[in-house]
């Protein structure tokens, strides 16, 4: 990217990152968001025989989005009487922040050619543990929103929104572990190109174990259903962002749409290939550039689509859980077995990538039927009524 | 070292107000609750904000303008209260009923048994955080809905039910489009528990959760599913039957370890066990019949009291009605079932989390126009 | 005690199996109305209410109530309470065969415990006030598990001192009937252990179901 925008009008890369990472912002996330934000409610309302949003914008609601967001901005500002005035400006933005902050390792695309430049604000080699770094950030955003709004509610939410993070922050980054183990590197360029060629070079096969527990630590770390505790409407009406209104809770509510694209997109990256199609790119497009960039920007796209979609599913489906047992799940069974997920992954990849694959997929199979065996009890639970 | 002090961390319970605007109180109830730290402490709730002076109202209106109003009690399940009012002072005046009258009176019912408890698992499954199955349990009870339309011209409060009799004879499709409905149906509660009964989440909020006291039961008066929860047999209409319901044959559901799990399984039984009334009361009605017995137009019952019972999807619905004599009863006391169950609710949750008080507030199926009449 | 305490709970969940009820023609029990059983012909039965005068709708002639007699299951239960030996007299029936006896407001509180103790009488199903002319009146309604009807105590107080022993303490489920019969009535149970209003507004003054109390107050109380 630097040796292909160096070319570029001779500008120095730094000015060419920053500017590089406003046009995503603005170009790609905002829109995305738009669009996600509409997603959400016409599938939601498809999954819970609705018709979501149908009257702004035509037949689909195109434009809803858009008047939401105006609705948000033009809503009366006001800070609650006793509230803490610094915090209760800054955790909006602090809110915000580290999702932005993300979209900066995750490659959209590449450029093609012999230099391979991936289109990237920044290509760190320490991508993985940026990551890691940044996804604490907006812990402490929740919770001073909670405590800055003077509300025993939503204190109750920023408390039990800043115990969901701390629980789920430490399998999420540990499950990059086992494909850091397999690549040899942290940098998330470097783990899509390991997945070049067919699809079974993916890393959701060699590590599915962690695929599955990235998902469920992501969708709990943007808040969504079954981890909505910290915002948990039937309990808490709203939660942390109860007193904001207008423009200060329309930042809440991007930026949770923003981090949902962040984890999705990388998901896609780490686990389903990032830019690479389920198979090796066919050679006219391979040599142009232009082509190149809209193929694999395309690929990146359709992968972030249905992860999206999949959590979307899942929100409409599960109800919540209880926060005590949030946070069992998480120190109980899931660090447990992401630990063991990285042993595994170490221990088998002296054998190569097929080794880890095939142990993994083994253990679930034994796994699993070991569970079935056992579990006859779902279908006794009906049984437990008499007459 | 000499000296050392202990200093010792106190932590203050919090008292925390959900208040009446609250989106799962199922109407309009104050709980204020004494929190230590997830554990409730202590609860007291707070009603009569939906207090509308019915029994006041009982008394200054004749038995036939007060159907119209007696609906508006339990406005999900309209019909008991209007057969309630109905029956009691049909007791007390000897009136008889036309037996079609009382077939349909008692299909009505049962239709209105499953739309409740469709409406409260669509309600519950909300306050769980599924808000996916509201519409599907609604689309079920949009049916039944018509079904209503279809007879009384009216979807939630019908004054349907009249001292002699119903008000409104059968449309002649009624019975086609409720068989229609009864032979869909038992597919759709499959359906549900596809969805809610197997699911690991579900289970993990509800499986164990909310445990009653078997005695403690008994002694806050607590009738109807959360009753029979506990393993108490008590269903009025095995127990006392009134209308036809010794004729029919239908099996009562109790539970056996009195937890949150067993009033949702209870529940879906008993939607079940209504479509099989349902079948029979169609099967068993006779096709001509006065829907209604020759009555005064001004009803004048003899003094006497009475009190009736019913069994209401929530519990014992009972009506303790006292005439003097005149057009209008001299004093009507309705015994509505979710007002025993707003005071059992302290001893319920107290002990338990503050994420379990929806769960058990839920199951307790409560509506609160009822509790506060 | 403790034996007949047992025995007078209400039976647990122990059935074999499931049980079907095979629907039958008798009558049904608790039912002394002649509502549900008569005109089972399938052509028009127009069943007419037993007294008013057939053709004028208009002069409402004075209806008589049918006789009254206690249920089966009443009269089960109407003995054992007599057998208490607290001197009750007779049970009156109600309209649907419940018995109900008059109790003094001083004994009220012994019958409750000996009902409670010896028939195991725990469950309070309702609590009602009633204004009358020349008294008022309490209305107690128990039900009993075994014999699965109900038992109706009355008491009366005279009408200038509303006050009765509450008994809450016996049937816990007494506690909002009694704040309600305050509340609506200003019946003043003693003993309570928080007697204030219910459903009306904390600082209200008047008891709206009084039968002198208007059915609109202007300009609030």
């Amino acid at each position: 990217m630097n040796a292909l925008l160096d070319a570029f009008f001779g500008i120095p890369p730094f000015w060419l990152g920053a500017i590089g990472s406003v046009l995503v912002i603005f170009l790609v996330v905002l829109p995305a968001v738009i669009v996600m934000v509409l997603w959400e409610r016409k599938f939601l309302g498809m999954l819970t025989q609705r018709p979501g949003p149908n009257r702004v914008g035509g037949r689909f609601g195109l434009l809803q989005t858009v008047a939401d967001a105006l609705k948000l901005l033009t809503k009366e500002d006001f800070t609650p009487k006793d509230a803490d005035h610094k915090l209760f400006f800054i955790a909006p933005v602090l809110f915000m922040a580290p999702t932005f902050l993300v979209y900066a390792v995750i490659p959209f695309g590449h450029f093609g050619g012999k230099d391979y430049a991936p289109a990237i604000i920044a290509d760190l080699r320490t991508g993985v543990f940026f990551l890691a770094a940044v996804f604490s950030i907006h812990t402490v955003a929740i919770l001073m929103a909670g405590w800055a709004s003077n509300n025993k509610y939503s204190l109750m939410g920023g408390i039990r929104g800043v115990a969901q993070a701390i629980s789920y922050e430490l399998p999420l980054v540990f499950s990059f572990l086992g494909v850091v183990l397999l690549t040899g590197s942290m940098s998330t360029v470097d783990m899509v190109r390991a997945q070049d060629g067919w699809f079974y070079n993916w890393f959701c096969f060699a590590q599915p174990v962690a695929f599955l527990i990235y998902l469920i630590c992501a969708v709990a770390e943007v808040n969504r259903v079954p981890f909505d505790i910290p915002e948990a409407e039937s309990e808490l009406v709203s939660g942390f962002n109860t007193e904001y209104s207008g423009m200060r809770f329309a930042m809440f509510f991007l930026a949770e749409y923003a981090s949902l694209l962040a984890v999705s997109a990388l998901a896609a990256t780490v686990f389903l290939g990032g830019w690479n199609a389920p198979f090796p790119t066919p050679a006219a497009i391979a040599a142009s550039t232009v082509g190149m960039f809209v193929w694999s920007v395309a690929w990146f796209t359709l992968k972030v689509a249905v992860l999206i979609t999949v959590a979307i599913w899942v929100r409409g489906t599960l109800p919540r859980l209880r926060a005590d047992q949030l946070m069992n799940f998480a120190w109980k069974a899931l660090v447990p077995l992401v630990l063991i997920n990285i042993f595994a992954t170490g221990l088998l990849g002296l054998w190569g990538r097929p080794a880890v694959a095939a142990g993994m997929w083994l253990a679930i199979a034994l796994f699993w039927a070991y569970g079935a065996a056992r579990t006859p009890r779902f279908h006794e639970r009906r049984r437990r009524v008499a007459f | 070292m000499s000296g050392l002090n202990m200093i010792e961390v106190r932590t203050e319970e919090m008292v925390l107000n959900m208040g009446p605007h609250h989106p799962s109180t199922h109407g309009v109830l104050r709980l204020v609750l004494t929190l230590d730290g997830e554990i409730i402490r202590s609860c007291s709730p707070v009603i009569g904000y939906l207090h509308r002076g019915m029994e006041k109202l009982a008394e200054n209106r004749t038995f036939v303008q007060y159907p119209g109003i007696i609906d508006r009690y339990e406005y999900l399940t309209a019909m008991f209260t209007g057969v309630l009012y109905s029956m009691s002072a049909e007791k007390i005046a000897g009136i008889e009923v036309p037996e079609k009258a009382v077939w349909m009176r008692m299909i009505m019912m049962e239709l209105n048994r499953i739309a409740s408890h469709l409406f409260w698992l669509g309600t519950y499954m909300l306050d769980l955080g599924a808000n996916g199955l509201l519409f599907y349990a609604l689309r079920e009870r949009e049916m039944i809905l018509n079904l209503f339309e279809e007879v009384c011209g009216a979807r939630l409060l019908y004054s349907y039910a009249c001292v002699g009799g119903v008000r409104f004879p059968n449309s002649p499709t009624f019975e086609k489009h409720c068989r229609e409905f009864l032979k869909l149906f038992p597919d759709r509660i499959k359906d549900y528990e596809a969805i809610v009964t197997d699911n690991p989440v579900f289970l993990e909020r509800v499986d164990g959760v909310g445990v009653f006291d078997r005695q403690a039961c008994l002694d806050y008066g607590v009738s109807g599913p959360p009753l029979r929860s506990v393993g108490v047999k008590k269903d009025l209409r095995k127990d006392n039957p009134s209308l036809f319901y010794d004729q029919v044959a239908f099996d009562v559901p109790i539970g056996t370890r009195g937890d949150t799990l067993d009033r949702y399984l209870l529940r879906i039984e008993e939607m079940r066990q209504s479509v099989r009334i349902i079948e029979q009361c169609l099967d068993r009605m006779p096709a001509e019949g006065a829907y209604k017995a020759k009555v005064p137009a001004v009803i004048k019952v003899p003094p006497g009291e009475v009190y009736f019972a019913l069994e209401s999807p929530r519990g014992e619905l009972g009506a303790y009605m006292v005439t003097n004599n005149a057009d209008k009863c001299y004093r009507l006391k309705l015994r509505c079932p979710s007002y025993n169950h707003t005071q059992f609710l302290p001893v319920a949750i107290v002990g338990q989390k503050v994420s379990d008080v929806m769960a058990i507030f839920g199951s307790l199926d409560v509506i609160l126009p009822e509790v506060d009449r | 005690m403790s034996d007949e305490d047992k025995k007078a709970t209400p039976e647990a969940g122990t059935e074999a199996g499931p049980t079907r009820d095979a629907p039958t023609g008798d009558a049904p029990t608790g039912d002394a109305g002649p509502i549900t059983e008569a005109g089972s012909t399938k052509e028009a039965t127009v069943a007419a209410a037993p007294a008013p005068a057939p053709a004028v709708p208009k002069a409402p002639a004075k209806p008589a109530a049918p006789p009254l007699e206690l249920s089966p299951a009443g009269k089960a239960l109407a003995d054992a309470v007599a057998g208490l030996g607290f001197d009750l007299g007779e049970a009156r029936p109600d309209s649907w065969g419940n018995p109900t006896f008059e109790v003094a407001p001083d004994r009220l509180v012994d019958l409750g415990t000996a009902l409670k103790a010896k028939l195991g009488l725990s469950y309070l199903a309702c609590l009602a006030p009633l204004d009358w002319p020349d008294r008022w009146e309490v209305a107690y309604h128990l039900y009993d598990f075994e014999r699965k009807t109900w038992l109706a105590l009355k008491t009366r107080i005279p009408k200038d001192q509303v006050q009765i022993p509450s008994v809450t303490p016996l049937w816990p489920a007494a506690n909002w009937y009694e704040r309600e019969g305050y509340d609506m009535y200003g019946v003043e149970f003693a003993g309570h252990p928080h007697l204030a209003r219910l459903l009306m507004s904390d600082d209200w003054q008047t008891f709206p179901l009084r039968k002198d109390h208007p059915m609109d107050l202007e300009g609030g109380y």
